[in-house]
């Protein structure tokens, strides 16, 4: 849901609107100042863990379904690993700047 | 006692165009999470110092980044809206004995996914 709702126009001001500057250029005080915000720390950490969890479980199921069944354990870990491996990632990220 | 499970090949989702699209939405998650990783990487550079923010925007112009990017757009767009145009068999709504039909709730999302998109695009470009 998040990921359906939020990521489009993410794409679409990263790979589009910055680097072709259609809408001038985006400072990087602008940015900067954006990202330090608590408040828009906490909202990116929801946007980024759970599209992380979203792929995990899709991932998971979809690799077991088209035959990895054998192999369903590690598939499980590795995937709800990588979505807690990259939680953790965020959460520090966010937590440095 | 053991029981008898008829075995499934491993090739069954390209036996119907229904199956196919169906693991092809599955697999659009790989691009969701591939985009994570690309917004952990933006997050740390704009968090940085404005030369690694400078080299941020300047790799977004390279061939790689503009075709990736509209790789997974291709893809993450497809999971949006096949996923926007199911919400109505999910959340089915009554107004009393009366069910809400299904566009209104299509409607509504697609509304709401036309009002995040511009709040986002407001915070991060500004009016």
């Amino acid at each position: 849901m998040i990921s359906a709702m939020v990521f489009p126009m993410l794409l679409i001001i990263t790979g589009a609107i910055l680097p072709f500057e259609l809408a001038g250029e985006v400072t990087f005080e602008r940015i900067h100042n954006a990202v330090k915000n608590p408040v828009v720390k906490l909202v990116l950490f929801f946007v980024i863990a759970l599209p992380f969890f979203h792929w995990a479980h899709r991932f998971r199921f979809t690799l077991i379904d088209i035959g990895l069944k054998p192999i369903s354990f590690l598939v499980s870990l590795l995937c709800y690993g990588g979505a807690i491996t990259g939680t953790i990632v965020a959460a520090f990220i966010l937590w440095r700047i | 006692m053991t029981t008898y499970r008829k075995p499934v090949s491993n090739t069954w989702w390209l036996e119907s165009k229904t199956y196919f699209f169906f693991v092809i939405r599955e697999f659009t998650s790989l691009f969701v999470a591939g985009y994570c990783l690309f917004l952990l990487v933006f997050i740390a550079k704009a968090g940085d110092s404005q030369e690694s923010y400078a080299t941020l925007v300047l790799s977004l112009k390279s061939p790689i980044s503009i075709v990736l990017h509209l790789i997974s757009f291709t893809f993450i767009l497809y999971h949006a809206i096949t996923w926007f145009n199911l919400t109505p068999k999910i959340m089915v709504l009554h107004v009393g004995e009366e069910r809400i039909p299904n566009a209104l709730i299509t409607g509504a999302v697609y509304l709401s996914w036309g009002v995040v998109s511009l709040i986002i695009s407001w915070l991060i470009l500004g009016g």
